[in-house]
């Protein structure tokens, strides 16, 4: 299979430089020219399904503490959890229900769900507070399609959909089964953070690294090295379709494997769901866009941090947390149904068991990785083909980083959009 | 971490039929996804085979049994041996896949966690 996604993305084919994995600088550049600026995923609206419900996140690169709250009206809205009394958090948990009112843990001033500061304790021993201008601080929020984003930059312009762009109409309409539930793998690891957007951004390594727990989900003879089967590219965000192997059955002596999948009519072995409950989701014009017979899953990377991956049996999602240069926080969900019987139970206890050990496979790695570009020793990585989000990723880190504001940021990482681009070759693989 | 299943004084460990398999419960029959992979990684790889061996023969009688009961609400008894069948799901990754404990060249004790809404 012949194909040409770097250069229908524009892109060169030189080596490039590790020095943004490892530059403290660099780090700084990002804090305050992708993170202060972008807009953000925070989760979705089934996260905080009725009214007094809330949610907190962590944005450790900007030392922000995001309280999400559900209004009465329905509107989910964003504020700084910091108290206006001594700058203490609000709010210590990280999620709770109908809660309407947020007592600050270290002197009991309250707020309400909607910032406003409600009671001050002891007030008459204060010098003349104006209350109403004590509230929580607004932080920009807004939701597309059930994904709640915020953007930290309190003179943004951009809405969120404009930030998402073609993307975001590229993906819109998608019915996500079981949004409502979710098993999350956490995982704190000692690497800058790209290298764990880069781990989950290309197949090439499947066969690979994940020989034996994914491996022959992903490649057979036809594809051994896991060849992607289409890319497109979207302002600064991306979407690429891996190769599953249609073939792929558990071993002879895989007899649990076997056991756990017998009540299963299923996609593949990435698959959360029964078939007939993800049809509507594959029947969707982007899920599989050259809804090719040979195909395992998509991966749709929102920039900066998001990956919104949607496969056959269901869909899960990464969140990459930078902490500092050289640590980061990582967070994936797996959308999965209600278990109703014990059969139920023991498939998915056996999908989430074996995922958990493909991310292992990751995240062991991304150390690794890490511990050897930080040596310094070498100075430039070589890029094929097939990780062409990675090469496109740093392209797009370097237009942010030389942007001024985000609408400039947004405009230069226009030039090579899907909609401008011949298509590019989607012969199968030979 | 550490996990142990009890059995409170004057209950079975196991419903009826299940002795065979009572030396595992205080092991294996842990509540929670998180601390049920806790269990498979933090032994030996022996250890984890021996469990394996002992209780794919009885999972499916198990979730025949156990298919009377609601999930949510079991009796102590079932709900070990629920948790039992639980754990053979992770020890197979061990077994049917790795062919050791944990995955290879991966650091132990790690950071990573599995938080799930409800514990089965
Ligand atoms: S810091 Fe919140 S009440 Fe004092
Ligand atoms: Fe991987």
């Amino acid at each position: 299979m012949r194909t040409n996604f770097t250069q229908a993305a524009g892109l060169g084919t030189e080596p490039l430089s590790f020095e943004p994995y490892r530059s403290q600088a660099y780090f700084e550049l990002e804090r305050e020219k992708i993170f202060r600026r972008t807009w953000l995923i925070m989760g979705r609206v089934e996260d905080l399904p009725n009214a007094g419900d809330y949610i907190v996140k962590e944005v450790e690169i900007c030392n922000a503490s995001i309280l999400i709250t559900r209004q009465a009206s329905g509107a989910v809205r964003a504020f700084h959890n910091i108290c206006s009394h001594r700058g203490n958090q609000v709010v210590w948990d990280s999620k709770g229900s109908r809660k309407t009112m947020f007592r600050c843990p270290y002197h009991n001033w309250t707020y309400g769900n909607d910032g406003k500061l409600l009671a001050i304790s002891d007030e008459k021993m204060f010098f003349g507070v104006d209350k109403k201008k004590c509230g929580l601080d607004t932080v920009h929020c807004d939701v597309w399609d059930g994904w709640i984003f915020i953007n930290l930059n309190p003179e943004n312009r951009m809405t969120l959909r404009e930030y998402l762009g073609s993307m975001g109409n590229f993906l819109s309409g998608i019915p996500y089964p079981n949004a409502h539930r979710s098993i999350k793998i956490q995982a704190h690891l000692k690497c800058n953070w790209k290298f764990l957007i880069d781990a989950f951004s290309e197949a090439y390594h499947i066969p690979v690294l994940h020989s034996k727990t994914i491996g022959p989900t992903f490649s057979n003879k036809s594809n051994p090295l896991a060849h992607l089967q289409n890319a497109e590219f979207f302002g600064p965000h991306q979407s690429i379709s891996l190769f599953g192997n249609p073939d792929y059955k558990p071993e002879e002596a895989a007899l649990v494997e076997k056991l756990a999948y017998s009540g299963m009519v299923s996609e593949n072995v990435l698959a959360a769901n029964q078939s007939e409950d993800t049809a509507d989701l594959r029947s969707h014009r982007s899920v599989n866009p050259g809804k090719s017979p040979t195909w395992s899953m998509d991966i749709n990377e929102i920039f900066p941090n998001f990956h919104l991956d949607v496969a056959g049996g269901g869909f899960w999602t990464h969140e990459i947390w930078p902490i500092t240069q050289d640590s980061s926080r990582y967070e994936m969900r797996f959308f999965v149904p209600e278990p109703k019987t014990v059969r139920e139970a023991f498939h998915q206890e056996h999908y989430i068991a074996r995922l958990a050990d493909v991310v292992l496979e990751d995240l062991a790695n991304v150390e690794r990785t890490h511990k050897g570009v930080a040596a310094r020793v070498k100075n430039e990585m070589v890029l094929q083909e097939h990780e062409v989000l990675i090469r496109r990723m740093l392209k797009v880190h370097e237009e942010f980083e030389q942007s001024e504001t985000l609408e400039e940021a947004m405009k230069r990482c226009a030039w090579a959009d899907s909609d401008t681009v011949p298509e590019p070759a989607l012969e199968n693989c030979a | 971490m550490r996990n142990v299943a009890t059995v409170p004084p004057g209950e079975r460990a196991l419903p009826a039929g299940f002795e065979d398999i009572e030396p595992f419960v205080s092991y294996w029959a842990v509540a929670g996804q998180n601390e049920r992979r806790y269990q498979r990684c933090d032994t030996t790889f022996d250890e984890v085979r021996r469990f394996y061996d002992a209780m794919l023969p009885r999972a499916d009688d198990a979730m025949k049994h156990l298919a009377d009961f609601p999930l949510r609400d079991m009796p102590g008894p079932e709900a070990r041996l629920m948790r039992l069948v639980l754990s053979l799901a992770q020890a197979s990754m061990a077994v049917e896949v790795q062919g050791g404990a944990r995955v290879p060249n991966a650091p132990w004790p790690d950071t990573v966690r599995i938080l799930t809404e409800e514990t089965l």
